[in-house]
């Protein structure tokens, strides 16, 4: 990828991103949902495959002349913008009052959901101040679906330490949130 | 904030070693050795967070219906049978701004359609109004729908805030009254808004003070976008929306005060009804009175909730014209006489009225029109462009009246004053610091000084309570004592002079008082307003006069004269000779009237000699020989009653040269002319009693000529009807003397049939009978004249003329 190292933006508070780092991310972000519309990604009901997601989005973007030539970053780069919009839309069902009895069960879910992952972001920010590389190595995989080689590519450490490291980060959330 | 705590942090450390000794280890496993009972969270996102998932991407159709990547939906704020609203951000990070989009429901394929709609979306755009919501950004997404983006309004429903805020009827009304300048500004541009209802009225709280905007132009559009194809097409909100708009049929900009009477019937009857378009007429007007709503407000709502479109009132101008006068006092409009023209204009034969009405002229500031097209281009400005633009509407409203008011042609002002007005209510009070104040201040002032001046009382009460609250902030800022006194004194003055001929008494009183003391404290803490202090108390003094307090009057005029007297007669030297001038006019008619008569031609002579100084200072002013030639009138005027033929003949003389020469300078100025007509008259009543029927003809009949000159130019005024009428009396009566009484009675009987409309609409008026008693007499019609002339005689209105007249016709 061109010139933004996406190590340095796992950060998720948006005041600690630069103007040039918010763009790319919002670029990201928007080619995802672009994508998402698609019917083929709205087959199983409301579920979502993350991983065709990200890969489409990869082969959109492919079509582009500039930003991100190297497929992995790329991918990184979805896996934060994700962690980003989900994060951003579960504090905002926060504030939702619904009344419509109707959604009631669905919206349960979406409630449920939105506490696990509003726990999980902080958790995460936790282990980024034990260890930046756990939590970027969870973040990578968990929300964009990536392999653990491709994961070890972008931080380009070996596949056992990226192994190793996926493993640590899921006990040591488990352990955080027992 | 992201240490997790102690044991975690400890676990955390153990987990890591474990793993760093083994990294075949399972997580499962490390974890219950570790004596963790806790899952794992699922490998896979979807998983664990299918349903956000889905919610994020899926629930979202505004930004593919808007089709870009600008806006970001942060929420639905509704979902209603014409339109999805949402709230949302711009995200492409340009600027951090929280909007509203609405999403229409309708489909547009066409490309005619569509043009048709875009232009009206535009059309929408262009209105900055601070009344209006702001449209900012709109086109079509996917599938045609239309998408508008649109500024986020922070403020409750309006009839929310009414129950919110205690508050009484008049401020409900003055609320309604700032909704009808939106109206109106948005009318203007041939948009009607077609769904004013209580959700649609938002207030917005700048600074501390409370102002309604009007949202939601969807309907608006909607209607505009189909076009042709419009008719028939029901739209609206039952109760709110006229009867013709629910019916399909064309509407215009009255179906919106249908909606609004609706809507203030509904604020005032304070949440007793969901839907005070539901009740019956009756039922609401019953309910309204049971609300103690004056009885007048309830007729405005009637008016404007009529069944049929001509029968409401003709525009939102119209209906803020009577809210205005309704919370003024005033008569409404359908009771509305003309006040001015009534009490002023018909005084105008009174000589004591006539000076009233010359000094208003002379006090009048004022402007030229060549720069009309600017100010439409200033609609939005910032702080330093308001500054400008306020500063180029002071020049055009203050400095060029006086020109234009000498020249006649204030009519030339009336749109500068409108466009003006417009320009002044869009600007945003919430940027304006002291300085824009007191230029804002300014600007109303002059305006309503205009307004006054073209018969508008209520509009120019209305600017006067603008500039008023414009320069309230400055009178506690500091350092800024100066500019508030002497832009206080100037304000009061303005608006005694309307006041006065509204016949507000002690309103009018009440204003001056403070005007001399606001303009006294300018001069004695900063030695200058010496001419705002003098012009209080001579406005005061005349004041005095007319309500008969003499003792009062002759200490006001005293100190004015005192005042005129020891200026330095400087730069503009003729301003402090014609000020001298107005001075010695007015001591004479107190002397005249209170004092010494004895003493009334001597002050009149001074009064004269101080006009001849300011012609010989400036004689190219031509404010300076119109000066002139009143005082010339006016002494005419005391000799005659006093008898003296010969020296009353030579002032008379004088002021119709002074007069012609003021025609040659200004032929455009009826007001001259009126002027000339009566010196005319009055040279012409000389000539008569010296027996010189023939000049006494020829003057007469000139003034005549004038006086039907008039009469046409302002056809349906009253006093113009007057004065030709009485001039028709006076040659009449010259040439029944002469011996052709066959065309006296023509023009008498012409007087009488020009006074008979007149006095049926104003039958109480003294002067409008004194004429057509003389015109029924001359005729011989007694019979008709008889309770004319018992009533004039009551009221002490028979001066020697009228008494000889009835001698004459032994009706004494």
């Amino acid at each position: 990828m061109d010139g933004l190292p996406i190590t340095e933006i796992v950060n998720m508070d948006p005041a600690s991103l630069t103007p040039e780092q918010q763009r790319t991310m919002e670029d990201v972000y928007q080619q995802l949902k672009s994508v998402a519309r698609g019917q083929r990604f709205r087959v199983h009901g409301r579920k979502i495959d993350t991983t065709a997601l990200v890969h489409e989005a990869w082969l959109k973007h492919r079509e582009k002349p500039t930003a991100f030539n190297d497929r992995n970053h790329f991918y990184a780069y979805c896996a934060l913008a994700m962690r980003h919009i989900l994060y951003n839309q579960a504090r905002r069902n926060r504030l939702v009052t619904f009344v419509d009895e109707a959604s009631a069960p669905e919206q349960h879910a979406v409630q449920d959901q939105s506490e696990f992952l509003i726990d999980l972001e902080r958790q995460l920010r936790a282990l980024r101040d034990y260890s930046p590389r756990l939590e970027k190595v969870f973040t990578y995989r968990f929300f964009g679906d990536m392999t653990l080689d491709e994961v070890a590519d972008v931080l380009t450490v070996s596949k056992r330490t990226a192994i190793r490291d996926w493993k640590k980060a899921q006990a040591m959330l488990a352990a955080a949130g027992a | 904030m992201n240490e997790p705590p102690g044991n975690t942090h400890e676990l955390w450390r153990r987990i890591d070693a474990a793993f760093d000794d083994d990294d075949s280890l399972d997580p499962e496993d490390c974890l219950r050795q570790l004596g963790i009972e806790a899952p794992l969270a699922p490998p896979a996102l979807q998983d664990r967070l299918g349903s956000l998932l889905g919610q994020a991407f899926e629930d979202e159709p505004p930004t593919a219906e808007i089709g870009g990547t600008r806006y970001r939906v942060l929420e639905r704020l509704d979902t209603g049978g014409q339109s999805d609203v949402y709230l949302a951000e711009r995200a492409d990070g340009v600027y951090a701004r929280t909007v509203v989009i609405k999403l229409l429901a309708a489909r547009y394929d066409q490309d005619t359609a569509r043009e048709q709609l875009l232009r009206e979306m535009q059309l929408l755009a262009d209105l900055g109004h601070p009344g209006i919501v702001q449209i900012l950004d709109g086109g079509f997404g996917a599938g045609g729908r239309p998408w508008l983006v649109l500024e986020k309004i922070d403020g409750p429903h309006i009839d929310a805030y009414f129950r919110q805020h205690a508050s009484d009827t008049r401020s409900v009304v003055r609320m309604f009254r700032e909704l009808c300048d939106a109206l109106r500004f948005v009318h203007l541009r041939g948009i009607v808004h077609m769904d004013i209802k209580p959700a649609n009225v938002l207030i917005r709280d700048i600074s501390g003070a409370a102002y309604p905007v009007l949202i939601d132009f969807g309907i608006a559009l909607e209607a505009a976008g189909l076009g042709q194809a419009r008719r028939g097409v029901r739209f609206g909100t039952p109760g709110f929306a006229a009867p013709e708009q629910l019916a399909g049929e064309a509407v215009d900009p009255r179906a919106d005060l249908y909606a609004l009477g609706i809507l203030l019937a509904q604020v005032l009857l304070d949440g007793d009804t969901d839907n005070a378009g539901r009740m019956t007429r009756d039922a609401r007007r019953r309910a309204l009175s049971a609300h103690g709503v004056p009885g007048d407000l309830v007729d405005v709502i009637e008016r404007c909730t009529r069944e049929h479109p001509e029968d409401r009132y003709a525009s939102a101008e119209a209906l803020r014209i009577d809210l205005d006068a309704w919370l003024n006092g005033f008569p409404l409009e359908a009771s509305r006489h003309r006040l001015f023209h009534v009490v002023v204009k018909a005084l105008r034969r009174h000589a004591l009225a006539a000076s009233v009405a010359a000094l208003a002229l002379f006090a009048g500031v004022a402007f030229t029109f060549k720069y009309t097209m600017d100010v439409r281009s200033l609609q939005s400005a910032t702080l330093a462009e308001k500054k400008q633009s306020d500063t180029l509407i002071n020049f055009m409203l203050g400095d060029l009246f006086e020109r234009l008011t000498d020249l006649g042609r204030i009519d030339l002002l009336s749109l500068v004053a409108d466009r003006s007005l417009e320009h002044l209510s869009q600007q945003d009070p919430g940027i304006m610091d002291d300085d824009a104040r007191l230029l804002t201040s300014a600007a109303y002032a002059n305006a309503g000084q205009v307004l006054d001046a073209l018969e508008q009382p209520t509009r120019a009460q209305h600017a006067f309570e603008q500039a008023a609250l414009n320069l309230a902030p400055l009178e506690q800022a500091p350092g800024r004592e100066r500019d508030w006194l002497r832009q206080r004194a100037t304000l009061l003055i303005l608006e005694s002079e309307s006041s006065a001929t509204e016949g507000q008494g002690a309103v009018t009183e009440t204003l001056l008082r403070e005007a001399v003391d606001r303009a006294g404290r300018l001069v004695d803490q900063y030695d200058e307003g010496h001419a705002l202090l003098w012009e209080a108390r001579l406005l005061l003094g005349w004041y005095l006069m007319e309500y008969d307090r003499p003792e009062q009057a002759e200490e006001q005029l005293q100190a004015a004269l005192e005042l005129a007297n020891t200026q330095q007669v400087g730069v503009e030297t003729h301003d402090w000779l014609i000020n001298r001038s107005h001075s010695w006019q007015a001591l004479a008619w107190y002397a005249y009237d209170y004092g010494d008569a004895a003493e009334a031609e001597p002050a009149m002579r001074r009064a004269i000699e101080q006009a001849e100084g300011a012609v010989a200072e400036a004689g190219d002013v031509i404010e300076t020989h119109h000066n002139l030639r009143i005082v010339l009138n006016q002494l005419a005027f005391m000799l005659t009653q006093e008898g003296r033929a010969a020296e009353a003949a030579a002032a008379a003389d004088r002021a119709i040269e002074t007069g012609r020469q003021l025609q040659l300078m200004a032929p455009q100025n009826l007001e001259y002319e009126r002027e000339l007509a009566y010196s005319l008259t009055t040279r012409g009543e000389i000539a008569e009693r010296q027996g010189n029927l023939e000049a006494a003809r020829a003057l007469y009949k000139e003034s005549l000529d004038i006086s039907r000159q008039l009469a046409e130019a302002d056809s349906g005024s009253f006093t113009a009807a007057n004065d030709l009428a009485i001039d028709l009396v006076s040659l009449g009566s010259v040439l029944a003397r002469i011996g052709t009484r066959e065309q006296a009675v023509a023009l008498w009987s012409e007087a009488s049939r020009l006074m008979t409309p007149v006095l049926a609409r104003e039958p109480d008026n003294k002067y409008y009978q004194y004429t057509q008693a003389t015109a029924l007499v001359h005729l011989g019609r007694y019979e008709e004249a008889r309770p004319l002339v018992d009533t004039l005689r009551d009221a002490g209105m028979d001066d020697e003329p009228f008494r000889e007249l009835l001698a004459a016709h032994s009706l004494d």
